[in-house]
C-alpha cells in the first residue's frame, strides 16, 4: 500500500504560465486544500523579518474585498486561510469543499497581486501580530537554540531570523517592495491537493494569479556556506536547552533522515534522553538538529552522554524501513514528495558538530568539554 | 447623528444640482467666516466632535505631521478663548487652507463600519 502511494507520479505543469502547477486529486473525499508556495522566506530577505511580516501582510485589505469580508466569506464556505513563514518560503494555504476552488484560487490571487497594503494596517493588526508571533516562539527555549544552530552554522542567508524582532527598522515600503520582488509567476508554486490537475490550471489561467508579473525565480540553486565547530552560549530565563546541530549536503539526506527516525524511536536507547530531533531540510543544504531541554545540572549529563555514544560508530541501518514508511506517510500530506533512497544506510559516527547552550549557561557544558 | 459618509452624500449632491449649488455653496462660505473659528486658528475638521470611537480611530491614522498640525491649532484656540483675542489678520485660517484633513479617514473607517454590520447581519439562505 505504502509503496504503491510512493510510486503514484504527480502531474507537475509548468507549460505557457512559467509558474509551476501541481496538482492530485483524490475522487472520495470532499475536502481539497490549495498551498501557494512562495520562494521568498527568510533566506531570501534584505532586512530581517521582512519574509515574516509579509506572510503576515498576506490576507489583509486587497483592493477587491477587505480582510474581514474574506474571512467571513471564506468561513460561510466552510473554508479557512492561512500563511506561515519558514526559512525557505512563504506559504499560503486554503482548505475548502471541493466545490468552492474557483473563490480560494481567486482569494489567493487577489492576496498575490491585489493587497492594497493600507499605511494604518501595518501597525493596526500586522506588527501587533508580527510581535505575538515572536512572543509565542521565545517562550519556546529550543526555539532560541533553533535560531542560534542556524545563525551559526550558516552566517546569512538560511542562518537569518526568521521572525522579525525589531531589530532591523522595517517600513512598509520595504515590504511593499520585497511583495513585489518575491509575488511573481516564476517565483511561485501551487500545490494542490483534492483537485482536480486541469481544473486547477483554468481556474489559474482565469484569476489574478495570471496577470502576476513574469519576474524570475529566487530560488537558490547553489549550497549556502556553512561552518561547523561553532559554538554558542545565550543566557536566558526559563527552562534551559542544549542543541547540537551538524550541517548536511544534499547528498547525505538519507543518512540523518534514517538517524533522526533512529533517534526518536526505540531502537535507540538515547531516545528516552533526547527531547527533540529535527531533520531540517532546506533547499539545497539541511541542518539536522538535536535538543535535550530541562534543568541546566540534569541536561548537561544527558548531553554528554549523547555525544558520546554518537561518537562511536553506530550501526543505525536499523531504522532503514521505518524511515521507508515514515517517509511514505509524510509524502502523503507533503507539498513536494521526498524521494530518497535510505537502503544503503548503513553507520552513521558523528563529527564535527555545532554547539548551542541557552539558559542557565553557567551551569551548562562547553563544546570542548563534551 | 447622521454619518460623515451621508453628509458627504448629500454635498455631493448639492454640488452636482447647479441651482442648489448656486445657493449652498455662496451660503456655506458666508456661514463658515462667520463661524468665526477660523478667526481662532481652527480648520473646519477640528470642530468634529471627536468623542466618538469612529473619530478617535481616525485621530490614531492620522500622519504625524497632520496630528501635529492639529494640536497645534487646538492649543492655539484655546489660548485665544481664554485670553479673549482673534489672531492678527496673517495667522488666521485662510478658506484656501481650511481643507478636510480628517474627513477622507472618517469616511474609510465608517465604511469599515458599516461592512461590518451589515456582515455580522448576514443572513444565508
Amino acid at each position: 500500500m505504502l509503496s504503491r502511494r510512493l510510486a503514484r507520479s504527480i502531474p507537475t505543469s509548468t507549460r505557457g504560465y512559467a509558474t509551476k502547477i501541481q496538482a492530485a486529486d483524490h475522487e472520495s473525499g470532499k475536502i481539497s486544500s490549495l498551498t501557494v508556495k512562495v520562494n521568498g522566506g527568510s533566506r531570501y530577505q534584505d532586512k530581517d523579518g521582512l519574509a515574516h511580516l509579509l506572510s503576515r501582510f498576506n490576507f489583509q485589505n486587497t483592493r477587491n474585498r477587505s480582510a474581514l469580508r474574506l474571512t467571513r466569506e471564506s468561513e460561510l464556505l466552510g473554508g479557512e486561510f492561512k500563511s506561515t513563514v519558514t526559512r525557505d518560503g512563504i506559504y499560503l494555504s486554503a482548505n475548502f469543499l471541493k466545490e468552492s476552488l474557483p473563490y480560494f484560487v481567486n482569494a489567493i490571487g487577489d492576496v498575490l497581486y491585489k493587497s492594497s497594503f493600507k499605511e494604518y494596517e501595518f501597525p493596526e493588526t500586522v506588527l501587533p501580530a508580527a510581535k505575538y508571533d515572536l512572543s509565542l516562539a521565545l517562550a519556546n527555549p529550543t526555539f532560541k537554540a533553533n535560531e542560534l544552530l542556524h545563525s551559526i552554522t550558516y552566517r546569512g542567508d538560511l542562518g537569518n531570523p526568521l521572525l522579525y524582532d525589531g531589530v532591523s527598522k522595517i517600513s512598509l515600503q520595504d515590504v511593499k517592495e520585497y511583495a513585489n520582488k518575491v509575488y511573481t509567476r516564476n517565483n511561485i508554486e501551487l500545490h494542490g491537493k483534492g483537485i482536480n490537475q486541469k481544473d486547477l490550471e483554468g481556474f489559474f489561467r482565469d484569476s489574478t494569479l495570471s496577470k502576476l508579473p513574469e519576474g524570475s525565480s529566487l530560488l537558490s540553486t547553489k549550497a549556502p556556506k556553512t561552518f561547523e565547530g561553532v559554538e554558542s552560549r545565550l543566557r536566558s530565563v526559563g527552562s534551559s536547552t542544549v542543541g547540537i546541530a551538524i550541517p548536511v549536503k544534499t547528498a547525505d539526506f538519507a543518512t540523518y533522515e534514517v538517524l533522526s527516525n533512529y533517534l526518536t524511536s526505540p531502537l535507540s536507547e538515547l531516545s528516552s534522553i533526547i527531547s527533540e530531533v529535527k531533520f531540517n531540510k532546506y533547499n539545497q543544504s539541511g541542518l539536522f538538529t538535536l535538543f535535550i531541554n530541562g534543568e541546566a545540572s540534569s541536561i548537561s549529563e544527558k548531553i554528554k552522554t549523547v555525544v558520546k555514544t554518537l561518537k562511536k560508530s553506530t550501526d543505525i541501518s536499523t531504522a532503514n524501513k521505518l524511515t521507508t514508511a515514515e517517509l511514505a506517510l509524510a509524502n502523503d500530506t507533503a507539498l513536494e514528495p521526498l524521494t530518497f533512497d535510505v537502503s544503503k544506510v548503513k553507520d552513521f559516527k558523528l563529527g564535527k558538530f555545532n554547539y548551542v547552550a541557552v539558559g542557565d549557561v553557567n551551569k551548562l557544558p562547553y563544546a570542548d568539554e563534551l | 447623528m447622521s454619518s460623515f459618509t451621508s453628509i458627504v452624500k448629500a454635498s455631493d449632491f448639492i454640488l452636482s444640482t447647479p441651482i442648489l449649488k448656486s445657493v449652498f455653496v455662496p451660503a456655506s462660505k458666508f456661514f463658515c467666516d462667520y463661524a468665526g473659528y477660523r478667526q481662532i486658528g481652527l480648520k473646519l475638521d477640528d470642530l468634529i466632535h471627536e468623542e466618538t470611537p469612529i473619530v478617535q480611530k481616525a485621530l490614531t491614522r492620522l500622519p504625524k505631521h497632520e496630528s501635529y498640525a492639529r494640536n497645534f491649532r487646538t492649543l492655539t484656540a484655546a489660548q485665544c478663548g481664554i485670553t479673549h483675542h482673534l489672531l492678527p489678520a496673517k495667522d488666521q485660517v485662510k478658506p484656501e487652507e481650511d481643507k478636510p484633513y480628517l474627513l477622507p479617514y472618517l469616511l474609510e473607517i465608517e465604511a469599515e463600519a458599516f461592512e461590518r454590520d451589515e456582515l455580522d447581519n448576514i443572513k444565508v439562505n
